[in-house]
């Protein structure tokens, strides 16, 4: 069942008393916290009307039908909240500033509003209430009593009296006469509000609001159709998502800007084809497309029947295959959302035989674990049923969580922090000790601490962040930007306020408070930060993406200064699509080049900013490929060989070795195996020419092309560089995007 | 109201995420984060593997069995997420494979799952291709001083590096023999190997071992594997640089043969960090975590519209159009506003979004303190867990600190909560770290449970429903309010009297069936022990079968292959008798009659209810759809059906339209379009 609409009249008091100490101010803002948390919820058919009591002028229905009722001012009619009501508050001259009348007559306010929900909401499904705010001092007191019979005579709409001046707990002398009057109407028809408690009220309104719909409603099968019981279950936990953001033309708004904040305006419909994968513009017949399930990297067309029968057929049930201990089945085995199950109301045998069984539960300290179907042919899940008493209220339920399925679990292997090395001494346990006994939440916080800052009220909280009271803050950022641009359109973000700060940073008396433990830990941990070099580099303004390619682990800036803070995400893109080296060896400089991955040394070499290792580097480059080349090696390590010479060709470039490698080449041609020469050639690992080297001189494009192309012979070193040889382009592919 | 609802990402693509880390998809987070996976399959293809055993299967084809499940559980786990296998012989007599090793035949280089690659392992599996292979193929013994394994490993650890991955991919080679002297006791080889072995697991390459043998007794671990590493390993001990869980090889211990399809489908997972993370406990002071996900959503896979012809996954062609101009708009005529109320619009740019989701530095939990344990209630928790475990990098002495709080903490019995923002532009969550102490199995010492906090993902107060249960409400149902708390003063509501305790001797009926009916655990873990979907399997049999068969029986049995059903016949008779004297105890489910009697009982209070707040009803009379008459659809509906302009009748003419063609008539507007069409494309077809 939805969550019924809503008619709230909400009744403003204007009278002179109003205008002291900014209470009118305070009232407006109540008001539009009440109209904004109807709007954020966007329910269609909430309704809202607005009216002034107290006011110097008069303008009702009921005066101008039937005389009386003076000083009221509907200053909107009961109609579906939006913005406009929201700012007539603000803009309508009668709440801008108090009027000359000394006392407003609530008892006339709160019968016109009557009037007009009964009238609009008559023989309907709604919500009705009434929300006076007004003031301790305001003496309308008197004319509420006289309205008494007919709030009696009206029991469905109720009545919130709101004293904006009230002390918080609206517990004090002063407003004894409001709050008296409030507790002399039985039936709890009509209550009574400090504007603190509103406030929180307001906070909380919309949680948790959403009407019930049972998620299943049928059987508890316990023991397959032999035993059982009628059960509801509704949702319990469920991810509130933000409203969804709406497509708008901008073709329309830029005819008339006004069309952009109304919903009916400047929609945009969504079309949606099909087309070949190698030819977006032809579109794909109704007739021609078939489905299919990719398996691998193909496609299986299935066809109606045969798709049938790879359905998994459900039926509705909820039937029980056995019972675990409640330790085995713990909290965090949940998949999704929890389901809230009780006996199905007014059925008595059901409901006997559910609380037996949800006590037997109890007493064994036993889960149960069922097969889930919400409905027919829904998706199957597998649900711990975990039972539960209110000791409070002496109910029983049962909460239901999703279990995983086996293929849903991934079970990784960890390796063991029981190492000798890894265990913590007795000081240093202390150090961690005193830190939990410091910031421990359910211990609560001191009365004193709580009456230092005077915003939060004086009273001890038995715990902090706990779910139930700590609002989700992007959503109530989200609501509060919303607020401020319906009101003022382009308004800047808002910032945080302490109670959206509350709801995600520590506590600063807590946090204040472990500081000693904190300190401890610190020395005693001796916690370094080892900064990752791709890290480091970030400093020096280079792209990750770059350094990724590069692929080297090199320089290892002590860069303790700079914390991961900033670069935390680059850090990741880069260990994404570092090389193999770079990773195992972040630590080490490296200072040669060895023979295990001989390419990433090298180029963790030329990396290095803290001194120019680029000589070394070569050498060492030059050694590995010969050792892989002589005789030791032999042909299995040719191509191991070949992307050492690949990667002394680029890095050549970079470190101006070209002279270098261009000589290495050379001595390579003629020392080499033809067949490793074959594919140093296949590589196109040309000589270095002046047209990618300006350092290089003697050797054109075309000769270093040449010189590749040439047959090898060994004997015929210089032979090769004369010969002539057909163009071919020089420019090679692979260095466009280096560098 | 535009009548499609929207996701942030849509319009967002990159900037918004609202939950990153969604089980809506399977393992597209892990896609998102991280990596690559590879498995190089690396048989030895001498004569011993191909001797039968007593009933008369050859190791070579236990070998392929092994195979053939690995290619198709990655088909089923890893999707077209492309995850790569190879399949190399060694001890071969010929030699196949582009780095021109001697004795190595590379059946299949490292690349994507194909059918042809499947369907040839499954040939290689039966005896008569076994043997045929064989003939072909097996090689002689090596010479002395030679190691063909030596070549094969190095050429897994070409193929890898040439596809280009890296150490936070996920390599795994698994390497399957019943030789435990693959050097024949020659130095020189067992350099080489020892070699080799370094070279891969310094790339991170892990090499699992599969002894083909029926029992222990016949593979000599010490004799093969432990003396090439006992160097390495002694290594690593020492040398806290190395990641803890990471050891050069990983035994499948020599047991396996009997449950090796077991193995594959439990272990062959790889294993992937989601993010790594840091720990903030305030003051500067924090320390480093991994994060990984335990649990990820598998589902069935989503059906892909194929071009009927050549069945190629089509392209979905998605256009905007104004609705008041009727033009296509393109992307930048498009804005993107936040409805509020039901008449308003509001303007929030992307960019403003992304600070409004802001909460600071990705990869960073927050310490908010810590609570006891008991104060988790089993409805805290929206989503599926992560597991954290202490890492070096990059914060030096974090394992220390892990380890310290997570004994403060079991010793209290408390739990910790942070803030946290896992990834970028994703806003913060709040979590519980639960802690679990490690377990090691005493018999042979591997690690039952690893040291690690669970990280309960829990709901804020905008998640939890404020339900009012049943029994609260005084006189059951009157009052109407069935639990929509909440509209008016909540605490106006007076509270029910408390029930009496259940009645003692149900109670006692209910705890002798509860305690028959145990649930077996996990044998290590002793935790619950998760079923396997059967939705998930025979959607795969089914995909198997049209792939690799296309004829004869489906090799899925409703009754055989799903778990997740209790069978009667499985109940014993003390079971059975436990449950008929609970059943007398409380009287026993109330019939179908009974139920429905109370359902309109229950509706009956609620109209009376609703009316007592309402006043009299109104006399209306029962208004006909607008578009068809009151008893059926509208005759005109197939004119519609085939202009494709269904969408413009209302849910009712649409229900009324199911109804005439005995269909469902649940779900959203589209959903009752798409049924129509549906059926009716149906009937065409076989007109």
């Amino acid at each position: 069942m939805a969550r019924p609409k809503e008619a709230l009249a909400l009744v403003v008091d204007v009278s002179e008393p109003m205008g002291a100490a900014s209470l009118l101010e305070r009232a407006r803002d109540l008001a539009q916290g009440f109209m904004s948390n109807m709007l954020r919820e966007g329910k269609k058919n909430d309704e809202v009307c607005v009216l002034a009591s107290g006011a110097d002028s008069t303008d009702n229905p009921e005066f101008t039908e039937y005389g009386g009722c003076e000083h009221v001012v509907v200053v909107r009619p009961l109609e579906e909240c939006s913005a406009e009501t929201l700012l007539s508050v603000d803009q309508e001259d009668v709440f801008k500033k108090s009027s000359t009348q000394t006392q407003a007559d609530l008892g006339d306010a709160v019968r016109v509003a009557r009037q007009m929900i009964i009238k609009r909401t008559a023989k309907k499904k709604y919500n009705r209430r009434i929300i006076v705010l007004t003031s301790t001092r305001s003496a309308g007191l008197e004319t509420l009593r006289s309205a008494v019979d007919e709030i009696k005579a009206h029991p469905e709409i109720k009545i919130t009296l709101v004293a904006v001046d009230a002390s918080p707990s609206g517990n004090v002398d002063d407003e004894s006469d409001l709050q008296s009057f409030a507790q002399s109407i039985p039936d709890q028809l009509c209550a009574f509000r400090s504007a603190k408690q509103v406030e929180e009220r307001l906070l909380r309104e919309h949680v948790g609001s959403k009407g019930q719909v049972a998620a299943y409603r049928g059987v508890l099968r316990v023991l397959n159709d032999a035993v059982g019981f009628h059960v509801q279950a509704f949702t319990k936990t469920r991810r509130e998502s933000p409203p969804s953001l709406k497509k708008v033309s901008k073709v329309v708004v830029d005819k008339d800007e006004t069309a952009a904040n109304d919903v009916n305006l400047a929609q945009v419909s969504r079309q949606i084809s099909y087309t070949l994968p190698d030819n977006p513009d032809a579109e794909v017949a109704v007739d021609d497309i078939a489905e299919g399930y990719r398996y691998g990297r193909e496609v299986v067309p299935l066809s109606g029947h045969d798709a049938e029968i790879a359905t998994y057929a459900t039926i509705k049930e909820l039937t029980v295959l056995g019972y675990l201990d409640r330790s085995k089945v713990p909290l965090w085995m949940n998949m999704g959302s929890v389901n809230f199950i009780e006996a199905m109301p007014g059925l008595e045998r059901s409901n006997q035989g559910f609380r037996a069984w949800v006590q037997a539960l109890l007493e064994l300290n036993r889960v149960a674990v069922a097969r889930f179907v919400p409905r027919d042919k829904g998706t199957l899940s597998i649900v711990a049923l975990v039972p539960y008493k209110d000791e409070a209220h002496g109910y029983e339920c049962l909460f239901s969580r999703e279990l995983p399925f086996e293929q849903d679990t991934r079970d990784f292997s960890f390796g063991t922090i029981k190492l000798q090395s890894l265990t913590p001494s007795t000081e240093q346990k202390a150090a961690v000790d005193a830190l939990v006994t410091a910031m421990d939440l359910s211990a609560g916080i001191k009365v004193e601490d709580q009456a230092s800052s005077a915003s939060t009220p004086a009273q001890v909280r038995k715990e902090l962040f706990r779910p139930e009271d700590t609002l989700n803050p992007f959503l109530e950022r989200l609501f509060r930007l919303l607020l401020e641009r319906a009101k003022a359109p382009g308004s800047a973000l808002p910032q945080d306020d302490p109670v959206v700060t509350s709801f995600y940073k520590p506590n600063e008396t807590m946090l204040e408070a472990a500081k000693p433990a904190l300190e401890q830990i610190r020395s005693l941990f001796k916690l370094e930060h080892v900064v990752d070099p791709k890290t480091g580099r970030k400093a020096d303004g280079e792209p990750a993406a770059k350094r990724a390619r590069i692929g080297a682990a090199g320089e290892s800036k002590e860069n303790d200064g700079e914390p991961q803070a900033t670069g935390i995400g680059v850090v990741q893109e880069a260990d994404a699509d570092a090389s193999a080296s770079g990773w195992f060896d972040a630590d080490k400089r490296i200072d040669a080049v060895g023979n295990v991955n001989p390419e990433g040394d090298y180029n963790a070499m030329l990396d290095r900013r803290d001194k120019d290792l680029s000589e070394p580097a070569f050498h060492g480059m030059v050694k590995q490929i010969d050792l892989l080349l002589g005789p030791e090696g032999g042909e299995e390590f040719h191509p191991k060989a070949l992307r050492c010479v690949e990667a002394l060709r680029k890095g050549s470039l970079r470190a101006s070795t070209e002279t270098d490698f261009n000589h290495f080449l050379r001595r390579l041609k003629v020392s080499c195996e033809p067949s490793f020469w074959k594919r140093v050639a296949a590589a196109n690992l040309t000589l270095i020419s002046s047209d990618d080297a300006v350092a290089v001189s003697g050797v054109s494009a075309k000769d270093a092309a040449d010189f590749i192309k040439e047959n090898v012979s060994r004997n015929d070193q210089a032979g090769a560089l004369m010969a002539p040889a057909p163009a071919v382009p020089a420019q090679d592919a692979d260095f466009d995007d280096f560098d | 109201m535009t009548d499609f609802v929207d996701d942030f990402d849509e319009l967002f693509g990159q900037v918004v995420d609202e939950d990153g880390l969604d089980d809506r998809e399977n393992g597209g987070a892990a896609r998102r984060y991280s990596s690559k996976s590879g498995l190089m399959i690396v048989v030895d293809c001498s004569r011993q593997m191909f001797v039968k055993d007593k009933d008369g299967a050859t190791p070579f084809q236990a070998a392929m069995d092994v195979a053939f499940l690995t290619l198709k559980r990655r088909v089923v786990t890893d999707g077209a997420s492309g995850s790569q296998v190879g399949l190399v012989f060694y001890n071969t007599k010929d030699t196949k494979n582009e780095n021109g090793f001697e004795n190595v035949y590379t059946l299949h280089s490292l690349g994507g799952i194909v059918v042809d690659r499947i369907k040839e392992v499954r040939l290689l599996a039966s005896s008569s291709e076994c043997a045929k292979f064989a003939e072909a193929h097996c090689g002689p013994a090596p010479l002395p001083d030679d190691c063909p394994l030596e070549r094969a490993l190095w050429l897994c650890n070409f193929a890898f590096s040439t596809a280009k991955f890296t150490k936070q991919d996920d390599q795994k080679v698994w390497l399957f023999t019943n030789n435990d002297n693959p050097f024949f006791d020659s130095d020189a080889a067992k350099v080489k190997l020892q070699k080799r072995m370094e070279d891969l697991f310094q790339a991170g390459q892990r090499v699992f071992l599969w002894p083909l043998v029926h029992d222990s007794s016949e593979f000599d671990e010490n004799r093969f594997f432990r003396q090439a590493f006992a160097a390495q390993q002694l290594e690593n001990e020492t040398d806290l640089e190395v990641e803890q869980e990471e050891e050069p090889i990983i035994w499948v211990t020599a047991k396996a043969r009997d449950n090796m399809a077991e193995f594959v489908k439990k272990k062959d997972f790889p294993k992937r960090r989601l993010a790594p993370m840091q720990i903030d406990l305030g003051n500067d002071v924090s320390f480093s975590v991994d994060l990984y996900p335990l649990f990820m959503r598998a589902s069935v896979p989503t059906k892909e519209k194929i071009d009927a012809r050549t069945n190629s996954i089509l392209r979905t062609d998605t256009k905007y159009i104004c609705k008041d101009t009727l033009t296509i708009l393109t992307p930048d005529q498009i804005l993107a506003y936040f409805p509020y109320g039901v008449k308003n619009r509001v303007k929030v740019v992307p960019e403003e979004l992304v600070m409004l989701k802001d909460f600071g530095p990705a990869h960073h939990f927050t310490l908010l303190g810590f609570k006891d344990r008991d104060l988790l209630k089993p409805w805290h928790s929206v989503r599926s867990s992560y597991f954290v475990v202490p890492t070096e990098k990059p914060i030096r002495g974090s394992t220390k600190l892990f380890a310290a709080l997570l004994d403060s903490l079991l010793c209290r019995k408390y739990i910790m909560i942070c803030s946290g923002v896992l990834r970028r532009s994703e806003p913060v969550k709040l979590f519980a770290f639960m802690p679990r102490p490690e377990r090691v199995n005493e018999d042979d010492e591997t690690l039952v449970d690893p040291a690690g906090f669970d990280v309960v993902v829990l709901p804020w107060a905008n998640d939890i429903r404020n339900l009012k249960p049943s029994a609260l409400s005084s006189g059951s149902l009157e009052g109407g309010s069935n639990g929509a708390k909440k509209a008016g003063d909540g605490d106006n509501e007076a509270p029910a009297p408390p029930q009496a305790p259940a009645d003692a001797d149900m109670v006692e009926k209910a705890k002798a069936l509860i305690n028959k009916m145990r649930l077996p655990a996990h044998e290590e873990t002793g935790r619950f022990e998760p079923f396997e979907n059967p939705a998930i399997d025979k959607h795969f049999t089914v995909l198997e079968w049209a792939v690799l068969d296309g004829e004869g029986e489906i090799d899925w049995d409703e009754h055989e292959d799903d778990t997740t059903k209790l069978r009667d016949e499985d109940l014993g008779k003390s079971v059975r008798k436990l449950g008929t004297a609970f059943n007398e105890a409380y009287g026993g489910l109330e019939d179908e009659e009974a139920y429905k009697e109370n359902e309109k009982e229950r509706k009956r209070k609620m109209a009376a209810a609703n009316k007592a707040a309402a006043g009299p009803p109104k006399k209306r009379a029962r208004k006909a759809p607008a578009d068809g008459d009151a008893d059926g659809p509208p005759a005109d509906w197939r004119d519609k059906l085939e202009k494709g302009t269904l969408s413009k009748l209302t849910i009712p003419v649409l229900k009324l339209i199911l109804e005439d063609l005995g269909l469902s008539q649940t779900g959203k507007k589209a959903e009752l379009v798409a049924r129509i069409e549906e059926s009716a494309g149906v009937k065409t077809e076989q007109e």
